[in-house]
């Protein structure tokens, strides 16, 4: 088995990459480029390519691989740290940054630099990391690098000379970045022979080995058989296999300083592993936790309810196994009055809601319904304390509470000069505070506005693309609460409280929430034989009504000996689609009503 | 419904208790279903057929067959004669199946009222005179519409000439008790052409009026090009308009509503159908009819061709005998009694029928209703009377959803 590397030839890097702008190409092209020196592989690569076709497809979901390869005759370990690929706040690459020294900076040559990577780089230099800006896809005619060159200058401070030029896609270039990796990307510092601290920058859920802890060995050295300490979870477990991605997982005797590997023993439940916490030994002396651990927090909230209510515990269970591969998604039972028995589920931002809904959907053939996003409140009581809140059934009574606070999130938008009036007019009206506009390039600028989260997550990056002809990308900075005119806005049913509709809204936005609600109800309601008022008001004031008429008739004009069983089995019909409604007072009201106005963004 | 028991498959056998009662029931309705039309109309749901050359003769004797069967010296209160378009069949066929209903049964001597359907396209002088005289007394003639552009727009096959001249035939031939049928509320029709066909009507003078809103049932051709968006039903509010218009106008010119749809001059309410709507027993014959002998609800065989086969081989021409649960019972009957306008049904009848108290039984739905102002009770002729009010009779399907038990077992 693999012995240590020496740390002064090792290399630790990250590649900060827009979305489409290259990322995957490259890093194949790295695999091939550091393998093609092997002459044993290249004869494997023709011989069997469905098995890279495998080993690639590692790679893409691997959180690391390290790579072998020789620059001026010196053999070099480059270990690549994927970074998420979809985050909702900058945040969630941070701990993959810290397994760093130095970090590619890809920017499509044809595009420019995008909201999320000019954070995602500012995040590295933060850590002081190395960042080597290279220019992808510069085979292409509009590629325009030079010009980008100088909005790199401007947004993070880089020289234009220092960034590189590639081809993923042809080959060109990337010896070169190779080469600068060496060069110009630190060799991590570390003692072998401290006791071992480890950072657990990752932890994927594997059917057949349990969870499979991705680590950078910090300080000292992990053995093949230590009793591993986890300092945040307090828990112990044996190393019972360590090694590397190379790519395939290649066990090895140990790891030490600078080194990245997998670490497995067992661990059934995704949970028991915290992305972020360090790993020391359990016996003999053990090293402090790193610092900057944050325990991730749901930020978005939404209902999920089974279609049928029979499936209440399969979708328990479907969402179990999906927190099993994903621990920071949140679940617990939620009753509604509307929609029978479901989940309360909370999730790290509107993306990563996404993602979760769509491997709901995939992986278990469960028709749900899910009730639009909300975002959580902090509720500050009278006696001082506070209270966190996420579904508006849990805010207390108004005599009870000082104020309610919203999360509040610097964002960040990167934006063509021409769309700046829309851009500032949508953030004006999503009750967004201006803080500052600077020029990246002649053409692009970039804003930075304070945000509520609760109107970002209604449609606003919809809106930012469609005013800025798709061109508009956005960071958004960690939350923050902060206090907030904040109501509750009830909806009234012929004079009866419909709890399952009520929302927590900005009080400015009340009266225009309500028309919105009332307007669905008054199109899904059924005419009754009496009219129906319906009212939304914020205590007991209110701020929009709208009348269902009553229904004229509703009488079966013929009925003789030989309809008896016929209408009998009609009427039972009608009944059956009833059962699907709910009663408000003497109001009965169709799902359909109720699910109209919870998964309706307005 | 308790359970869904299939009869026998053969008369024979048919010594069951079940049978014994249904064969041993006299006097009540007795309903005789003849299924020919010329064509079938644009909103018709009943069981009807457009004839192209089925054997009639075969038909008729099949229900005679029936009738010797289950009705063999019943001596019928009432007699109705239903289609289809009974006139569709010519005068001396329907003579003499008359005769020999009348030999089985006895009908013409015992009843009050014998009604048979008619057409206008198909009743002239000489059926009106072979039907008066084979003991048919009152008759109930399917005008539909005075507009001709309507009545040709939903395949009727006569027009409103014809319709006047039938009713000539009628009286001419001795018949004093005449109900005409009438549809309205049809896409286009404005409260002043039905109002100024209703006049008309009224200058007739027939003893009796049917006044059905334009319905669309399932399956129906109208429904079916509503569905498409090819035809634009009239709206509920209009409806509502149509529906209180016809019963001002009716009610001024004597024409007492009596039921949803039914209207007559005093004393000249149609008593057969009366027997429906207080829910007493009655046999119903021919394809697809449908006869009710407390607890039994029997349906015959539906296609005529698949009922003449089935007397034809001695089999059964029922093709569904229910026996109906006490909850399904008063259900029923409350689903027919609350059509009667200022009647409604006592719960004196209701216990009689179904061995339950409704009072007790429904008393959560009552305090509603009542609180709703949609039902009343009265204290009359020594029993307490259910009624729908003025808007309770406008909802009554909205009253009967939350009345409809939870055992009726949905197999449609």
């Amino acid at each position: 088995m693999s012995k240590s590397f020496p740390a002064e030839r090792i290399r630790n890097f990250s590649i900060i990459a827009h979305i489409d702008h290259g990322k995957s190409t490259l890093a194949d092209r790295f695999l091939e480029i550091t393998g093609a020196v092997d002459t044993r592989n290249k004869q494997a690569q023709q011989l069997d390519s469905m098995d890279i076709e495998r080993e690639r497809g590692i790679t893409i979901k691997a959180a690391a691989v390290s790579l072998t390869t020789h620059v001026n005759g010196v053999e070099y370990l480059l270990n690549l740290i994927d970074t998420p690929g979809h985050v909702d706040f900058a945040y969630e690459v941070e701990k993959s940054l810290q397994a760093c020294e130095g970090a590619l900076l890809l920017i499509d040559a044809a595009q420019g630099i995008q909201a999320q990577t000019v954070a995602n780089a500012m995040l590295a230099m933060e850590q002081d990391m190395t960042i080597i800006p290279v220019f992808n896809k510069v085979d292409l005619p509009h590629a325009r690098p030079e010009e980008f060159a100088g909005e790199l200058e401007n947004t993070l401070l880089l020289e234009p000379e220092l960034a590189l030029h590639c081809s993923a896609k042809t080959g060109e270039g990337v010896e070169a970045i190779i080469e600068a990796l060496v060069a110009r990307v630190e060799a991590p510092q570390g003692d072998p022979h401290a006791p071992l601290q480890a950072l657990i920058f990752d932890a994927k859920y594997d059917e057949y080995r349990g969870i499979v802890v991705c680590v950078r060995i910090i300080n000292g050295t992990l053995h093949k058989g230590d009793t591993a300490h986890m300092i945040g979870v307090g828990a112990d477990y044996e190393a019972v296999d360590i090694g590397k991605f190379m790519p395939k997982m290649v066990t090895h005797d140990s790891l030490s300083v600078g080194e990245v590997g997998y670490f497995i023993s067992n661990i059934k439940n995704l949970e028991d592993v915290r992305v972020g916490d360090t790993m020391t030994i359990s016996k003999g002396e053990r090293a402090e936790a790193l610092k900057g651990y944050r325990e991730p927090q749901p930020m978005v909230w939404c209902g999920v309810f089974p279609v049928s209510s029979g499936d209440f515990e399969d979708l328990r269970a479907a969402l179990k196994q999906l927190k099993l591969n994903d621990s920071s998604i949140i679940f617990e039972p939620e009753s509604s009055e509307a929609l029978g028995f479901g989940f309360r589920c909370g999730f790290l931002g509107l993306l990563h809601m996404e993602i979760v809904q769509e491997r709901l959907e995939r992986e278990s053939d469960l028709s749900v319904v899910q009730t639009a996003p909300s975002v959580p409140y902090q509720i500050v009581l009278k006696d001082g304390s506070v209270k966190d809140i996420h579904a508006p059934g849990m805010l207390p009574d108004p005599n009870l509470f000082e104020e309610i606070q919203e999360p509040i999130v610097t964002t960040h938008i990167l934006i063509p000069v021409e769309s700046i009036g829309a851009i500032m007019s949508l953030c004006a009206e999503r009750r967004g505070t201006f803080l500052r506009q600077e020029h990246l390039s002649a053409n692009r600028v970039m804003l930075t506005w304070d945000l509520p989260l609760a109107e970002i997550i209604y449609d606003f990056y919809d809106k930012l693309k469609s005013g800025t002809k798709g061109y508009g990308t956005m960071n958004l900075e960690s939350p923050r609460f902060e206090s907030a005119n904040l109501v509750k806005l009830r909806i009234l049913v012929a004079g009866n409280d419909a709890d399952a509709l009520s929302t927590i809204c900005h009080a400015d936005n009340a009266q225009r929430r309500g028309r919105a609600v009332l307007k669905v109800l008054r199109k899904e309601i059924p005419r009754h034989q009496f009219e129906i008022a319906l009212q939304a008001a914020v205590g007991g004031k209110i701020l929009a009504r709208e009348n269902i008429r009553a229904l004229s008739k509703n009488v079966t004009a013929k009925c003789y000996g030989g309809d008896i069983t016929r209408k009998r089995k009609l009427l039972a019909k009608q009944k059956e689609g009833k059962k699907r409604m709910k009663s408000i007072g003497n109001v009965e009201v169709p799902q359909k009503a109720f699910l109209s106005v919870l998964t309706t963004d307005e | 419904m308790v359970k869904n028991r299939k009869a026998s498959t053969s008369l024979e056998a048919a010594s069951s208790p079940e049978q014994e009662h249904l064969l041993g029931e006299g006097g009540g309705a007795l309903y005789v279903h003849l299924p020919y039309c010329v064509k079938k109309c644009r909103y018709c749901d009943f069981n009807s057929y457009a004839y192209t050359d089925q054997n009639i003769d075969a038909y008729l004797s099949s229900v005679l067959r029936e009738a010797e069967l289950r009705a063999p010296g019943l001596r019928p209160q009432t007699l109705f004669v239903g289609g289809g378009t009974p006139s569709f069949i010519d005068a001396d066929r329907l003579k003499s199946f008359f005769d020999n209903l009348n030999d089985i049964t006895g009908f013409a001597d015992s009843v009050i009222e014998a009604t048979m359907e008619a057409n206008p396209e198909s009743f002239d002088d000489e059926t009106a005179q072979a039907v008066f005289g084979a003991g048919i007394n009152r008759l109930s003639l399917g005008f539909q519409s005075l507009r001709n552009d309507v009545l040709l727009a939903y395949d009727r096959v006569h027009d409103v000439d014809r319709s006047f001249k039938a009713f000539e035939s009628a009286r001419n031939a001795g018949f004093d008790n005449i109900n005409i049928d009438l549809i309205y509320s049809f896409p286009g029709q404005d409260l002043n052409d039905w109002l100024s066909d209703l006049e008309s009507i009224h200058e007739l003078s027939p003893e009796h009026l049917s006044c059905y809103e334009l319905s669309y049932e399932p399956g129906t051709s109208l429904t079916k090009l509503r569905d498409a968006g090819r035809h634009q039903q009239n709206s509920n509010d209009f409806a509502k308009q149509m529906f209180d218009l016809t019963r001002a106008a009716n009610s001024s010119a004597g024409y007492l509503p009596y039921e949803v749809s039914a209207f007559s001059k005093q004393g000249r309410q149609c008593q057969h159908n009366l027997t429906y709507w207080n829910s007493l027993p009655y046999i119903g014959l021919g394809a697809g009819a449908a006869s009710w002998q407390t607890p039994y609800r029997v349906m015959n065989i539906a296609s005529p061709e698949a009922y003449v086969g089935a007397l034809a081989a001695s089999e059964s021409p029922h093709q569904e005998k229910t026996a109906c649960s006490p909850t399904t019972i008063l259900f029923d009957a409350l689903m027919m009694g609350l059509r009667l306008e200022n009647k409604g049904v006592s719960f004196e009848h209701l216990f009689n029928l179904s061995g339950l108290d409704a009072r007790q039984h429904y008393a959560t739905q009552w305090s509603k209703f009542i609180d709703q102002s949609m039902v009343v009770f009265v204290e009359e002729n020594e029993g307490t009377y259910v009624r729908a009010t003025a808007l309770g009779y406008l909802h009554l399907d909205t009253i009967l959803g939350e009345l409809l038990p939870d055992d009726v077992v949905l197999t449609v």
